[in-house]
């Protein structure tokens, strides 16, 4: 295996509002624990796939490690350094070696730049190529993301959603990036460009050597592209496998939930699939998560010595395998019985 | 046993006049609800899914938009040619759930308002006169929050007298889902339609409302058309789908069938485009919808096709019922190939 690209320890993003009461004019600091504590390994060549509802704090896991946003505390390591609060120039250096691709086609890509200056954006901050190298390699790079060369001048009104998160693509892979972060990559998609997109994705993959960090809440997608999985939930890591391990056995109940809740189209899926679990409630507020289990409020299998535990850790309980449950493994032994 | 149609559509072509061209959206598309079916149209963005529905409930802007010819019967009127009067009158009978819950209620009022709003609206038969004294006098105002509350409470959400006074921001998106539903069963809807209802949801509450929508078409005998891009959705809600795209109706069926043997190219190609949980292969449909004002000729599928036959681009296919209730509109499967 060697060693991982990246790696977090204990990776936290916290934002904080101050809210102010009227008549005594206090005011108190409310802290929203976006990202709480994440650490994964990630392997070159790997897709380690970030799953979660809205709120979980998945995008903001991605754009921590993208450096869109800074990290409130934490550790990263990506090829063989340390990266943490890195600035300046350092800080430059790897946003060529890491590189995102963002959800909406449509707002990601400024309306009233051209195609052909959008993805050389990069290369005239990034990389000192001549005017001509920059025309040369922006042909290049749409050639790879399969568009034609004639929607160069174009605007990307004039592109349909699929072209423009081509572009947005294209864009990402302009400096060589060694990891790039698909943030829900085709969530604004039709399902048939879908397929055409993540079959570019691991065309590309192959291709170019690269590494994806893949955002989504798409478990179908999950399955069929990812090596590895991380499910997220209030900010929190709750469960994380191989793909094939977690598809297999999933053992903490909001990973078991969320894949029942999946809409699948034939009977044969639906083997796939934990039977019915329909949770209750929605996503609790991250402003004041509690000191239980995360998942105390909708949880499906609670015990009554939940209530009283503070949130347990992650447990290991296969190889590669770790749950933040205590429960975990006798769910699973009464799922099979 | 003979099922009564509700509503029927028959051969309906709507074209909308634009400054650019005549853009030719619906071509003879049929339609049956039969009651307490649920019917699903199903496909890409821009199959005009919304068009028949907005037609429909009344909604169409017209112009631009203008029925070229067919007829669409509701009961035993023609919708079509029904005067501004009886029209409104019949649009209680025919209710709405829009697509986007964040901005389908306005912001400056409490939930409670606009649903007592509808519901005096509704008792002062339409007339503003009437509604105007109702809402500022009389007793009726506390009877209609009371039914207000009841009707928040059918679509099971907790505490309605609390939620009534609630402004549309404190509400999570599955409520404000939950509070669009329950006014769409103000008026004793015999059809519901319902317009991607849960896209802008995540998975777990995406259930829970389909769940709903189901309960409450048992519960109140309606029947309802379920507008949706996800055939996993359509599935475990719909009895029959009608497959579209680009304006024409493909292939109409029982869901079952239907996703067993898919039988127009379409169809498969979009079945086969979902990722499945299974790990099946799976792949995207070439090219895009088509645009409207430079129409393919013959079949409006056949540039996107696997295999066109000769006749696909010169004339367009009849629709054929292969089996009782499942019609195809396909050169390849009436020729027998």
């Amino acid at each position: 295996m060697g060693k991982p690209l990246l790696k977090t320890q204990d990776l936290c993003k916290y934002f904080f509002s101050r809210k102010w009461s009227l008549p005594s004019l206090q005011s108190r600091v409310i802290t929203v624990k976006a990202v709480d504590q994440c650490s994964f390994e990630l392997y070159l060549g790997e897709i380690l796939a970030i799953v979660g509802e809205s709120g979980s704090g998945k995008t903001t896991l991605g754009q921590s490690i993208g450096r869109i946003i800074d990290p409130t505390s934490g550790k990263v390591w990506f090829d063989g350094r340390e990266i943490t609060g890195v600035q300046g120039a350092e800080l430059k250096g790897l946003r060529r070696e890491i590189q995102m691709v963002f959800q909406d086609p449509g707002s990601s890509l400024n309306p009233r730049h051209r195609i052909d200056d959008i993805i050389e954006l990069p290369m005239k901050i990034h990389l000192h190529f001549s005017r001509k190298e920059r025309r040369e390699r922006v042909k290049e790079l749409l050639t790879l993301v399969q568009l034609a060369g004639e929607l160069m001048p174009r605007y990307p009104h004039a592109l349909s959603g699929g072209q423009k998160q081509r572009v947005g693509i294209a864009r990402a892979l302009s400096l060589n990036p060694k990891l790039v972060i698909l943030d829900e990559p085709t969530s604004a998609l039709d399902v048939s460009v879908q397929a055409k997109i993540l079959h570019l994705l691991s065309d590309l993959r192959d291709k170019l050597g690269l590494t994806y960090i893949l955002i989504t809440h798409n478990l179908s997608i999950v399955k069929n592209f990812s090596d590895q999985i991380i499910v997220m939930y209030l900010g929190r890591i709750v469960e994380t496998a191989p793909t094939a391990l977690l598809f297999q056995n999933p053992l903490h109940p909001y990973t078991r939930a969320l894949l029942s809740a999946t809409p699948v189209i034939t009977d044969e899926e639906r083997k796939h699939i934990p039977a019915e679990i329909t949770l209750e409630g929605e996503i609790p507020s991250p402003v004041n998560v509690p000191r239980t289990c995360v998942f105390f409020s909708r949880c499906q299998e609670k015990r009554e010595s939940c209530a009283g535990m503070p949130n347990p850790d992650l447990e290991e309980v296969e190889s590669g395998h770790w749950v933040r449950c205590p429960f975990a493994l006798h769910l699973s032994g009464k799922a099979a019985a | 046993m003979k099922k009564t149609v509700l509503l029927k559509a028959r051969e309906v072509t709507v074209h909308f006049d634009t400054i650019d061209g005549t853009l030719k959206v619906l071509n003879r598309a049929n339609l049956d609800i039969y009651e307490g079916e649920v019917i699903g149209i199903v496909g890409e963005t821009g199959s005009g899914k919304s068009v028949m529905a907005k037609l429909i409930l009344g909604i169409l802007p017209m112009p631009p938009a203008r029925v070229v010819s067919g007829q669409v019967f509701f009961r035993d009127g023609d919708l079509l040619k029904m005067s501004p009067k009886e029209r409104q009158v019949l649009k209680e009978k025919v209710a709405y759930i829009p697509q986007d819950p964040m901005t389908s209620l306005n912001p400056l009022f409490p939930v409670g308002s606009m649903l007592i709003d509808a519901i005096i609206w509704k008792r002062s038969n339409r007339s503003l006169g009437r509604y105007l004294i109702t809402r500022r006098f009389g007793p009726s105002r506390r009877e209609a929050a009371e039914q207000a509350a009841g009707l928040l409470d059918k679509v099971h959400i907790a505490d309605p007298q609390d939620i009534l006074y609630r402004y549309p921001v404190q509400l999570s998106g599955g409520m404000r889902q939950r509070v669009l539903l329950a006014m769409a069963l103000i008026g004793k809807p015999e059809l519901l339609v319902a317009d991607e209802p849960t896209t802008a949801l995540d998975v777990t509450i995406q259930k829970r409302i389909l769940q709903l929508i189901q309960e409450k078409v048992r519960e109140e005998k309606l029947s309802s058309l379920y507008i949706t891009h996800d055939l996993g959705v359509a599935r475990s809600l719909c009895d029959r789908i009608y497959v579209m795209y680009a304006g024409t109706v493909v292939e109409s069926g029982p869901m079952g069938a239907m996703l067993e043997k898919p039988l127009h190219p379409y169809t498969v190609g979009l079945l086969q485009s979902i990722p499945k949980l299974t790990g099946e292969p799976f792949d995207g449909i070439p090219g895009q919808v088509p645009d409207y004002i430079h129409l393919p000729s013959g079949c409006r599928f056949h540039p996107r096709c696997g295999e066109p036959t000769r006749r696909c681009a010169m004339e367009e296919p009849e629709i054929l019922e292969v089996e009782p209730g499942r019609f195809v509109s396909c050169h390849r499967i009436s020729s027998g190939i």
